[in-house]
């Protein structure tokens, strides 16, 4: 086995994973505990003088272009390695637009020339982390959070939840509460109001946020005097650090907030798993790292679920959480590098030839791909 | 200069349709062709660190993982540590109060610590131990995940190799029944399989079962990290925690306390040749040695495609005419002919190509389409959206040779006629007029489209089988910017 | 664009028998550390410190108004000793900055307000863009384009820099001409 291995070694180049994520993008090797950059999706554009997002474009052309820039910066500055004959993991969400991913596709095929790619979601290597048959995996990235069960491999898409309820929505509210701290409209930079929140910011208890919204106000966190450079300091109060995160909490009559779409994607679950799922919770993603943010995600849930319309309809009063084997925010990406560098012969990759003939991508949403051989309908699927 | 430190004023259209200036574009000399960053082909030539200027073969860049093993990054400002010497008995007498006291020797030796010129962090503020070496020797952390990874990727591993095992016997099931002689020693053959699976073994007895049986599932808990109790009350120290990009700068810790910030391994950097997606020749190799600009092959459009600059103009309006100034340049060694034309006059591009010798045609047919195809993907139609059209004289202009040792004698040809403004060996100065279209909107950006007729001598060696012609007649698309439209 | 002309006037400016020319309005401390290798352009009010260590600048330099030129010190335990600075062909410093470095190499653009720090080391073909501060000791790889405060590598520079570098100096030195007296 040993020399095996040493064989697959020399003929196949260490594959690369590549989780490009809204704000930031990890980026490394499979076989490896953590990536070797992980750096914001960004990337200098000359011709408009400035840095660019990757995921600012209004054309397929233009993301064509935004994506062979990052991928160029990634390639060639960061991991030093030629693009040219190796394979690439990319771990996606499952709400990946489709636009997206055939541009990536494209991009990755013709012009990089990668000679396979395995297109893997992100909640299923997360999964991989921690080795259970069940898990519910609960990340908080940037732009939305999004609920997955995965019930042995695979993931139950009817129960699939996304809300835009990550680290867009506490920039946002952080950036109202600082105008009201200050009585100014601050218009900070979107990295500030980062730095801000990664620095002072934190998510306090249920019922304190109860108090804080029904009153009596509870004695709030120390504030904080935030230096700006060429800018008199700004005060970040504690009751601004204290709830910059509540958005993700916030309930209304559409129960959309956070706990809820936990306890809808287990209540959408097949009621055998339901329980295993509840006590196999995984809260990964950047934003996950806010202090506090996973202790109140579960009295959350402990609450909620004893409330109408869960405590009717789930029987479920446990909940336990994993600790992940690794930094939250790379918890995806380090799936993909188990599960890539264990699929040494890449067998699940898609490679270039097939591409180059098929110029399509499995997608789960596309009927061409889910519908099972015996399946009456599948003979005009075919067609 | 004015290509670095000013907009660009006179864009190409690269062969894939994009608008670059002339510094960013690259001139195939086999297929006679305009290339660009975006449509060639980038590769990795060799590894080197561009602080220390040590180059590094690649195979030990990639054990390194591509980090120089002498010299350190800032990791609160990312500028490059600077390694700094005291003497260990001076320092106490010196500042007594110093971060760490912790000299175990009493005899003067030579300590070296890390230090920043920009932030002045020292490696001492986190309590790193001076080193009695100058470079190296710095103590080097492991991931804190590591072995938890480890366990998870060897189970990975063993499972992926089972299911290879099964389907490998799977196979050989189908097969072994066809054949005659089946050896009952075989381990891995037909019997044991079959006898293991009798016995309700595993199928396979190799390391991989006992990975798999040794591995342990996460464990779930029901506690969660709560939040330290003291969070309400204390004040925060805002210059105690890390900011994302320090901590994301180490990937693997990823510290969140300015305590915990270790020297971060510069970055290798590395040459980088540049190749043409069509043939496969290589437009730009660099020399090896790191320190060199020089390069191998340096196939830059600058040294083969005439270069237009604008000397000046006047402002553009709707309906009426406007001077132009123009320098054309001829950067190649031989005489070149120039003629000025309009885009849409260019000759189609399926018309311009050379026709192909049968042994080409031959060689792509068995090529296997040679990837053009992926060429075309990338290929787009430039968009020029001129408002302005450049009046070009009929008349063919010659420019004469570069020639270095010109530059010396001042004086220029008077060699001026009505739209000739001067001449001064290889360079040419225009004067033409540009009509703007009257429906153009004031404000809008003035543009004008200009097409170049231009000789060629091709000075590959041309190959035995095929004789090639040294004479080519070219042609090139270029965009003016001449400011916007005045009301 | 085309390079306009620069006029000066010509009782200002000093040529000397190699080309180069030097404003009477500059501040050249210890002139005899001083080598500029012909066809340098010395302007106004710019400052060259050749009374701490030695200066050496190659051929088709510009120097331009206000800026300073300083060898950089090193401190030892025993005192502060100074470093000869050495500058390549075809550098142009911009306006107002002050450059500390160690070594200059050849084909260098360092904007205006630029701050080198001392004993940088700017390689062969590189770009400093305007209102940059390089810290201490920091190395500037060739064909790197830095920027910020404290400048940072944002791009590379393309493969035709020193001849771009070249034609530069040399057109800004063809175009640096005398104001005709009428």
């Amino acid at each position: 086995m040993a020399l095996y291995e040493g064989i697959a070694l020399i003929q196949e180049k260490q594959a690369v994973v590549l989780d490009l994520g809204t704000d930031y993008t990890k980026f490394g090797f499979t076989g490896e505990a953590a990536p070797r950059c992980i750096i914001r999706s960004e990337f200098w554009c000359p011709s408009e003088r400035r840095y660019k997002r990757v995921y600012d474009y209004r054309t397929p052309e233009e993301l064509y272009d935004n994506l062979v820039n990052m991928l160029h910066l990634l390639y060639f500055r960061h991991v030093l390695v030629n693009p040219k004959e190796r394979k690439v993991v990319v771990v996606e969400s499952l709400l990946t637009p489709t636009l997206f991913r055939e541009t990536l596709a494209k991009v990755l095929f013709t012009h990089y020339e990668v000679s396979g790619v395995v297109w893997a979601d992100s909640p299923r290597l997360c999964a991989l982390t921690l080795g259970t048959p069940v898990s519910l995996i609960v990340s908080i990235g940037a732009r939305e959070a999004e609920v997955c069960a995965v019930v042995h491999a695979s993931v139950v898409l009817r129960a699939l939840q996304s809300q835009p309820l990550a680290a867009r929505a506490i920039h946002d509210e952080l950036a109202r509460l600082l105008d009201e701290d200050n009585n100014t409209e601050l218009h900070l930079s979107e990295q500030i109001i980062e730095d801000i929140k990664v620095k002072t910011c934190f998510v306090g208890n249920r019922e304190r946020a109860q108090q804080w919204a029904d009153g009596p106000a509870p004695t709030p966190a120390k504030s904080v005097q935030y230096p700006l450079a060429g800018r008199p300091a700004i005060t970040v109060s504690g009751r601004t650090r204290e709830l910059a995160a509540e958005p993700l909490f916030a309930r209304d009559n559409e129960l959309a907030s956070l706990p809820d779409i936990v306890l809808q994607c287990i209540m959408l679950c097949p009621i055998d798993a339901r329980r295993a799922l509840s006590e196999n919770i995984l809260v990964t993603g950047g934003t996950a790292t806010l202090p506090g943010l996973k202790a109140r995600l579960a009295h959350e849930l402990r609450y909620l679920v004893t409330q109408p319309p869960y405590s009717d309809r789930l029987c479920i009063r446990e909940f336990k959480f994993h600790k992940s084997p690794t930094h939250d925010n790379t918890v995806a990406w380090c799936g993909g590098a188990v599960g890539g560098a264990a699929d040494a012969g890449a067998t699940r990759a898609l490679p270039r030839d097939v591409f180059a003939r098929t110029r399509r991508l499995r997608d789960w949403a596309c009927l061409l791909d889910n519908t099972p051989p015996h399946h009456p309908h599948r003979d005009q699927l075919d067609q | 200069m004015a290509y670095l430190t000013q907009p660009d004023y006179v864009k190409y259209v690269c062969s894939c349709g994009q608008l670059k200036p002339i510094t960013s574009l690259y001139f195939c000399r086999h297929c006679l062709k305009i290339r660009c960053g975006f449509c060639i082909c980038h590769e990795v030539d060799s590894h080197h660190c561009a602080n220390c200027l040590e180059n590094m073969p690649s195979s030990e860049a990639r054990l390194k993982k591509n980090r120089c093993s002498s010299c350190f990054d800032c990791p609160s400002c990312f500028h490059t540590l600077s390694t700094r010497a005291t003497m260990a008995a001076q320092r106490q007498a010196q500042d007594p109060a110093g971060g760490d006291a912790k000299v175990e020797n009493k005899q003067t030796k030579k300590m070296y610590y890390l230090s920043c010129f920009n932030c002045r962090w020292t490696s001492r503020d986190v309590g790193i131990p001076d080193q009695s070496v100058a470079s190296g020797g710095w103590p080097e952390r492991t991931n804190p995940f590591l072995s938890r990874y480890n366990q998870l990727l060897d189970y990975y591993k063993a499972i992926a190799q089972q299911e290879k095992q099964e389907k490998l016997e799977r196979e050989r099931k189908k097969f072994a029944i066809r054949g005659k002689y089946i050896t009952l020693t075989d381990k891995t053959g037909l019997t044991g399989a079959m006898a293991r699976n009798i016995a309700g073994l595993p199928t396979s007895e190799s390391g991989s079962s006992a990975a798999i049986a040794s591995f342990t599932p996460s464990q779930a808990s029901a506690e969660v990290d709560e939040l330290p109790d003291d969070v309400y009350t204390k004040d925060v120290n805002l210059k105690q925690i890390t900011s994302m990009s320090q901590r994301l700068a180490s990937p693997e810790w990823q510290p969140s306390s300015v305590s915990r910030l270790h020297p971060l391994a510069k970055l290798l950097s590395i040459k980088r040749s540049q190749r043409c997606r069509v043939c496969d020749h290589n437009l730009t190799k660099p020399e090896y040695n790191p320190g060199s600009i020089k390069f191998k092959i340096e196939l830059l459009a600058y040294y083969h495609v005439p270069e237009v600059k604008i000397i000046s103009y006047e402002t553009v309006k709707p309906g009426e005419k406007s001077a132009l100034l123009l320098k054309l340049t001829n950067p190649t060694g031989h005489e070149m002919q120039i003629q000025l034309m309009q885009p849409e006059d260019l000759p189609p591009v399926e018309e311009r190509e050379e026709p192909k010798s049968i042994e080409k045609s031959l060689e792509k047919s068995l090529n296997l389409e040679k990837d053009t195809s992926s060429y075309r993907a990338i290929e787009r139609v430039a968009e020029l959206g001129s408002s302005s059209r450049v009046t070009a004289p009929e008349a063919t202009l010659t420019l004469a040779q570069r020639d270095d040792a010109a530059e010396y004698d001042d004086d220029a040809q008077q060699d001026t006629s009505d739209f000739i403004l001067w001449r001064k060996s290889n360079k040419l100065a225009l004067r033409l007029e540009v009509t703007t279209d009257a429906a153009a909107t004031p404000g809008a950006p003035a543009r004008a489209a200009l097409a170049l007729q231009y000789s060629y001598r091709n000075t590959v060696p041309p190959a035995p089988a095929a004789p090639q012609q040294a004479h080519h007649t070219l042609y090139t698309t270029l965009l003016l910017d001449l400011g916007v439209v005045s009301g | 664009m085309e390079l306009q002309d620069t006029y000066y006037n010509k009782s200002e400016y000093v040529e000397t028998a190699s080309g180069n020319k030097v404003s009477r309005q500059t501040v050249l401390c210890g002139s005899q550390n001083i080598v500029l290798h012909g066809k340098v352009i010395v302007q106004s009010d710019a400052i060259i410190r050749g009374d701490l260590a030695n200066v050496k600048t190659g051929r088709f330099c510009i120097i331009s108004k206000g800026s300073v030129i300083r060898p950089p010190f090193k401190k030892f335990s025993k005192g502060v000793a100074f470093f000869p600075l050495q500058m390549g062909d075809h550098v142009f410093v911009g306006e107002n900055t002050v450059v500390n470095a160690a070594v200059v190499g050849s084909y260098v653009y360092i904007g205006k307000n630029v701050v080198i720090g001392r004993r940088c080391v700017l390689k062969d073909c590189c770009m400093i863009e305007d209102n940059s501060v390089l810290a201490a000791e920091t190395v500037v790889p060739s064909f790197a384009r830095f920027s910020g405060s404290p400048a940072r590598l944002v791009t590379n520079l393309p493969e035709a820099m020193p001849d771009l570098m070249t034609e530069f100096t040399k057109s800004y030195y063809q175009h640096f001409l005398p104001t005709t007296v009428n």
